[in-house]
């Protein structure tokens, strides 16, 4: 069941839809990935390059399905350059000789293994070293023997799985779903006492596999915004794992900097899309202008993110000649957007920190500046106001609700009063020396409840839900002293231990985990960004 | 397997949850009228209150047992299944009430706010006397918004029947001054100053 499941997976994915998943198990498999294309074509006929435990290195191109006579003829100039052309690459010393691997998920015909045959004959003669053949039935194998052991068991998260990649894939990810998914690969919320070190080890990597599989119906409809919320959560779950089982960095850094190449691929993508004049055209056209606002927001979120991502030491092949666009179309997007939740809140405070930090000081302080009374008003009932649902409503569900659905709940959730968003909103404000907005806003601030969740253990607020740890409730102090505030301020910024060395993840984190946009952590962000210009 | 109609059973099943929570409502009174909200994450929930104190709420798990008769349930159908819900119903409505009161209770005299009558009976300035004891708000009229009395038909029944004199209007008039002075003091501090 379990290797028709990955078989399955392996038939349907495309040449770069496995590659993710190709990176990982090279990974496991004892190799280190030196370079995966994330963005544009082939690069002189190379996909990924990695080196053996010995120091040989590789340089792979991947196909799909089956190889002919007329492929064969059609990918012939490519595998020239896959051959003869050096690795380009300033982690390999120049003049390395390397080995050529080409990889399919089918077979090789027999007709076209003589004439690789014939090939390296020639090679050979020419000193240079023979082209090998990874066909679909040994990369099953492989991915069997190095994810197939930490393929949930039980029946009800192996189902999950399936469910993941036979699902539709056009939506946002379903992240309590990964959530499960995830922790029934990685041994997370275990007693580290009673569990074996090599085995996380093995588990880590493992688990983006596996996930790359329950993926694959997202990548079938190239829904990048999805794929990258299911990469920030493992990452925040592979480094939860770390911190929990004490595993040193050298064994899982591989599998996070191939999580990061990846991000990176998939943002490119977005933009990339956001290019074709009739992105638009997705679904039904009649439905767009609807559609539209909620999505700009989110988009212009992720955009924003890779810019903050950037900044603070994030790895990005394209970005750095992409700048300007980014920074136009987040802007762009700006016009158009709307929040119907406290979920949408992070994406758009993080689309208006990256254009006040990247030219748009004005543009990106009104955007704040709205941002705050939203946060604030959208809060108390009143004549034509607009509720703001609470952060734990899927992204889907608070955009029904705004557009007129009735709650299904027996006992309805109210929207009002509480906040997890506005006492960070409120912090930055001060922090900006925003004194004067906020004191008009102080008599309304001072009717709200800002909860924050507090897990028993720092590295639990990587994880999506916690059943352990405490709701805290707070209030503003009636009256407030601005001095004390400013002093506030001061105290609450802290960055979570887990992000230390990892603080390009922040910005994504609080796009993917809206529930814990925190004061300590947005003024964390917000220091950073600040020391960063 | 017997042949099934799985969509209808989560039809039925959806209305009959339904109808079961609107019968528990119906019964728990003054509860319905609350804001009740969901905790999304974690086992505590800690209320940081604004003289310092912190107010631990404890959680406790109010369930109730379903009891359906075979005979029962053979011989007289969805009838039974809607009685065994509704007396379920009951029995969950009186548990959540007896927490839910017993609750007020600790946290009316952990701030004081308890009025021990000793055993005088209902009467309008023991009325008085309780609504000194509370914070009254006022809305954007100026009308007092009035805390809401639960009692028992009996002491209902008793203080219907309580007549006010002049000078008991005059005292609750004088309170109600005294409470609007208060609140145009809390409201006068909800700003941000120097």
């Amino acid at each position: 069941m379990t290797a028709r499941a990955i078989e399955d997976w392996l038939t349907k994915a495309s040449e770069r839809s496995y590659q993710a998943a190709f990176c990982h198990l090279l990974n496991a498999m004892g190799y280190s990935v030196i370079h995966s294309t994330t963005h544009g074509p082939t690069e002189e006929g190379k996909d990924v390059i990695a080196r053996n435990s010995q120091g040989t290195v590789y340089a792979i191109q991947l196909k799909r399905g089956n190889i002919n006579v007329s492929d064969w003829r059609s990918i012939k100039p490519e595998m020239e350059e896959l051959t003869e052309l050096p690795v380009n690459h300033p982690s390999v010393k120049p003049g390395t000789r390397h080995v050529p691997l080409l990889v399919t998920t089918g077979y090789i015909h027999e007709n076209v293994a003589s004439r690789i045959a014939g090939m390296n004959r020639q090679l050979a003669a020419r000193r240079f070293k023979k082209l090998i053949t990874w066909t679909g039935s040994e990369l099953l194998m492989s991915f069997i023997e190095h994810s197939g052991g930490f393929l949930p068991q039980p029946l009800p998260d192996f189902h999950r799985l399936l469910g993941f990649m036979i699902a539709k894939g056009d939506g946002p990810l379903d992240k309590p779903g990964f959530d499960l998914l995830i922790r029934s690969v990685l041994p997370v919320g275990r007693d580290p006492r009673n569990t074996n070190r090599n085995t996380v080890i093995r588990a880590i990597t493992a688990s983006a596999i596996i996930g790359e599989y329950a993926l694959g119906a997202y990548d079938r409809m190239l829904n990048s915004y999805a794929k990258i919320e299911a990469y920030v959560m493992l990452f925040c779950y592979i480094r939860a794992t770390a911190i929990a089982h004490r595993i040193p960095e050298k064994d899982w850094k591989p599998s996070v900097e191939l999580l990061e190449s990846t991000v990176d691929g998939c943002v490119g993508k977005l933009m990339e899309e956001l290019r074709q004049p009739h992105y638009f055209g997705q679904g039904d056209p009649l439905t767009e202008p609807v559609v539209a606002p909620y999505r700009n927001t989110v988009l212009g979120g992720v955009l924003s993110a890779h810019g903050i991502w950037y900044k603070l030491g994030g790895p990005s092949e394209w970005y750095a000649d992409s700048r300007d666009k980014v920074v136009d179309t987040v802007a762009s997007l700006s016009k158009n957007s709307a929040i119907p939740s406290e979920a949408f809140i992070p994406p758009r405070f993080l689309s208006s920190t990256y254009l006040r930090h990247n030219g748009h000081v004005r543009l990106g302080q009104n955007m704040f500046n709205e941002l705050l009374h939203i946060a604030i008003l959208r809060k108390h009932k009143g004549p034509g106001v607009m509720p703001l649902w609470g952060v734990y409503v899927p992204l889907e569900e608070a955009i029904l609700r705004e557009l007129g659905k009735h709650q299904q709940s027996v006992s309805p959730e109210p929207w009002e009063i509480e906040t997890s968003t506005g006492h960070s909103l409120l912090v930055v404000a001060a922090s900006r020396l925003m004194r004067r907005e906020l004191q008009s806003l102080w008599h309304a601030i001072t009717n709200l409840h800002f909860a924050e969740f507090v897990p028993d253990r720092g590295y639990e607020n990587l994880l999506w839900n916690n059943k352990r740890g405490k709701m805290v409730q707070t209030v503003a102090r009636q009256p407030q002293s601005w001095e004390q505030l400013l002093q506030e301020v001061r105290t609450s910024e802290k960055l979570p231990h887990h992000f230390k060395g990892y603080e390009h993840w922040i910005p994504y984190y609080l796009t993917v985990y809206p529930q814990r946009f925190s004061p300590s952590i947005v003024l964390a962000l917000e220091r950073l960004m600040n020391a960063s210009d | 397997m017997l042949p099934d109609f799985p969509s209808v059973r989560r039809q039925v099943s959806d209305i009959l949850e339904k109808w079961f929570y609107k019968r528990v409502s119906q019964r728990t009174g003054v509860l319905q009228e609350m804001r009740a909200r969901p905790l999304h994450e974690g086992h505590k929930l800690e209320f940081h209150r604004l003289d310092g104190s912190v107010d631990h709420v404890p959680m406790k798990r109010v369930g109730s047992r379903l009891e359906l008769k075979l005979d029962d349930f053979r011989d007289r159908g969805f009838q039974a299944v809607l009685e065994a819900l509704d007396k379920t119903a009951a029995h969950l409505a009186e548990k959540q009430s007896e927490f839910f009161f017993k609750r007020l209770e600790e946290v009316c005299d952990e701030s004081g706010q308890t009025l021990d009558a000793q055993g005088r009976p209902p009467s309008f300035d023991l009325l008085i006397e309780l609504l000194n004891t509370v914070d009254i708000d006022f809305d954007d009229r100026g009308r007092p918004l009035l805390p809401t009395l639960i009692s028992s038909p009996a002491v209902r029944e008793s203080f219907n029947q309580v007549d006010i004199t002049e000078e008991q209007r005059k005292r609750l008039e004088q309170v109600i001054e005294e409470k609007r002075a208060a609140w145009r003091d809390r409201e006068s501090n909800r700003r941000l100053v120097d």
